[in-house]
């Protein structure tokens, strides 16, 4: 093995690696603590990265750079990780190869993948975040779709579209009970029909019709008297391939790490040592 | 009654925790059962009370962890380590941290009777929990491990509640995961919450990824390892003023 491969392989570069993400994410988390880069985690939200990353408009230089900084440590992680993997796992497999190991091999890989996949998250696919509709309004994005709100259905109290959501309690608003009749066409014609709640979104085929929240309609948007006591909607529009496989693969990483937990417990056993109790 | 039975719970856990550090270690457990009794019970009004299952903030979660750590103190009575000890000292830790904060309920949150955000915050307050328990066994092998070899087996058994801890931990990312995707159309949000989470996720890979052999790299594992309780505790701290 050469030397630089021998390097890339090295649990030094990992630890090492990890440790000044610990930092940068430390960095990440004051910034958004910070009411001067608020506004910029949530353009960071508001649409793919992909979009966020090349657009000019959107996004402070500091919070690109910051990002640009987490994707080369992202990928100094990715390359260790494909380097430790063939190098040292794969080699002590063929020499001495038993459970542990693999379930070792097995939550490596799979991560490598779950990583893949939250890349395919942020790149992949698009959002549309926060569009506020009224009853009878539409929206139209990408390949000729079209969102029409058919009818709102608000049964609670109107304070509480006042309040922010984090404030929200079960009193002022009952989630299973206020929803939105969405209607989705493609190139003028319609092709599903479904009810939104929050926390239960409309799904066709990889797109997802999600309601954030209810807000007082807006008077001033020239809507006729009746149609204001109605709320508006917020809706966001997503579609992300990679989800599916996102969800299956991490639960398997998850238990790779259980099995192979199970598998190494009883190391220990020899050691006559289990729970704070001798063992004869 | 809340607070007459917080100020009861504070007495029981001292008191356990004086008995231990006196060597009374028969009635050190009988102390900790009458704060478990009144610990549970002060998680059932609370739970009557709100209607929400009882880890929404730093009173209410931390309460559900001191009830954890004293249900897991009861296996702790043998005088062959200070198990016991450790484990005492954090549920003082986290009873002194939530005296700071406001004895009272979390306000019932609209979606707090959301299947997923029911399971995130109980995966999450349980895997603290075992990460604690984790950190009692590593400062119990850093204690001991000059005197006898065989507690090299409290450092293997602070990894395995690591790992353990770890699973549960990621259970509840999973879950938020769903949740987050529920509720909002993705899977990840660029925030204060989510880097939390991360940073905890990170810590938890470097301190299973610590290079080397030998007894320098052993104790690095073990500080690593053994400080993954109080890292994540003081994130939780932080993250409830966001």
């Amino acid at each position: 093995m050469s030397k630089v491969s021998e390097k890339l392989a090295s649990l030094n570069l990992t630890a090492w690696n990890i440790a000044i993400m610990i930092l940068w994410l430390g960095w990440g988390m004051i910034m958004a603590g910070s009411e001067s880069f608020k506004k910029g985690f949530q353009g960071m939200n508001n649409v793919l990265i992909r979009d966020w990353i090349f657009s000019s408009e959107t996004g402070s230089p500091v919070l690109k750079i910051w990002f640009i900084g987490l994707c080369i440590l992202m990928i100094i992680l990715g390359i260790n990780l494909i380097f430790c993997t063939w190098e040292k796992i794969f080699k002590i497999i063929r020499i001495k190869f038993n459970g542990p190991k693999f379930f070792m091999l097995v939550v490596h890989a799979v991560f490598g993948f779950v990583a893949l996949g939250h890349l395919g998250g942020l790149m992949l696919g698009y959002k549309y975040n926060n569009i506020k509709l009224g009853e009878g309004q539409k929206y139209s994005f990408e390949d000729g779709y079209e969102i029409k709100v058919a009818k709102v259905v608000y049964t609670n109290d109107h304070k509480a579209l006042k309040k922010s959501t984090r404030y929200i309690t079960k009193d002022d608003f009952d989630y299973r009970k206020n929803f939105a009749q969405i209607l989705l066409r493609k190139d003028g014609r319609d092709i599903s029909r479904d009810s939104i709640f929050i926390l239960n979104p409309m799904r066709y085929k990889d797109m997802q019709v999600t309601l954030r929240g209810f807000l007082e309609s807006s008077e001033s948007d020239g809507i006729k008297e009746n149609a204001v006591a109605t709320p508006w909607i917020t809706i966001n529009i997503s579609r992300n391939p990679a989800l599916k496989a996102y969800l299956i693969i991490y639960p398997v990483m998850i238990a790779g790490i259980f099995i192979h937990l199970i598998l190494t417990w009883r190391s220990s056993a020899k050691n006559k040592y289990i729970m704070g109790t001798q063992v004869p | 009654m809340l607070i007459v039975s917080y100020y009861l719970i504070v007495v029981f856990y001292l008191l356990n925790f004086i008995l231990r550090v006196s060597g009374q270690k028969r009635f050190g457990p009988v102390a900790n059962s009458c704060a478990l009794i009144i610990n549970i019970v002060e998680l059932a009004i609370l739970f009557k009370q709100t209607g929400h299952i009882p880890v929404y903030n730093i009173f209410e979660s931390f309460l559900f962890m001191t009830f954890i750590l004293g249900c897991i103190l009861l296996f702790h009575t043998s005088s062959e380590n200070r198990m016991g000890l450790w484990l005492s000292i954090e549920i003082l830790i986290l009873i002194c941290i939530s005296f700071f904060f406001p004895h009272e309920p979390a306000p019932s949150n609209y979606n707090y009777e959301f299947f997923y955000v029911i399971i995130f915050h109980v995966l999450r307050y349980i895997s603290l929990a075992l990460m604690l328990y984790s950190s009692a066994y590593y400062v119990e092998f850093i204690v001991k491990r000059e005197r006898d070899e065989r507690t090299r087996a409290l450092s293997h058994l602070g990894r395995n509640f690591l790992l353990l801890s770890s699973v549960l931990f990621l259970s509840s990312e999973y879950v938020g995961i769903v949740w987050c995707q529920m509720g909002w159309g993705d899977f990840w949000m660029w925030g204060v919450t989510f880097f939390q989470s991360t940073f905890i996720v990170l810590y938890l890979m470097l301190a299973f990824h610590i290079p080397g052999k030998g007894k320098y790299a052993e104790d690095i594992k073990v500080i690593f390892g053994g400080l993954t309780g109080l890292v994540v505790l003081v994130l939780t701290v932080i993250r409830s003023f966001f």
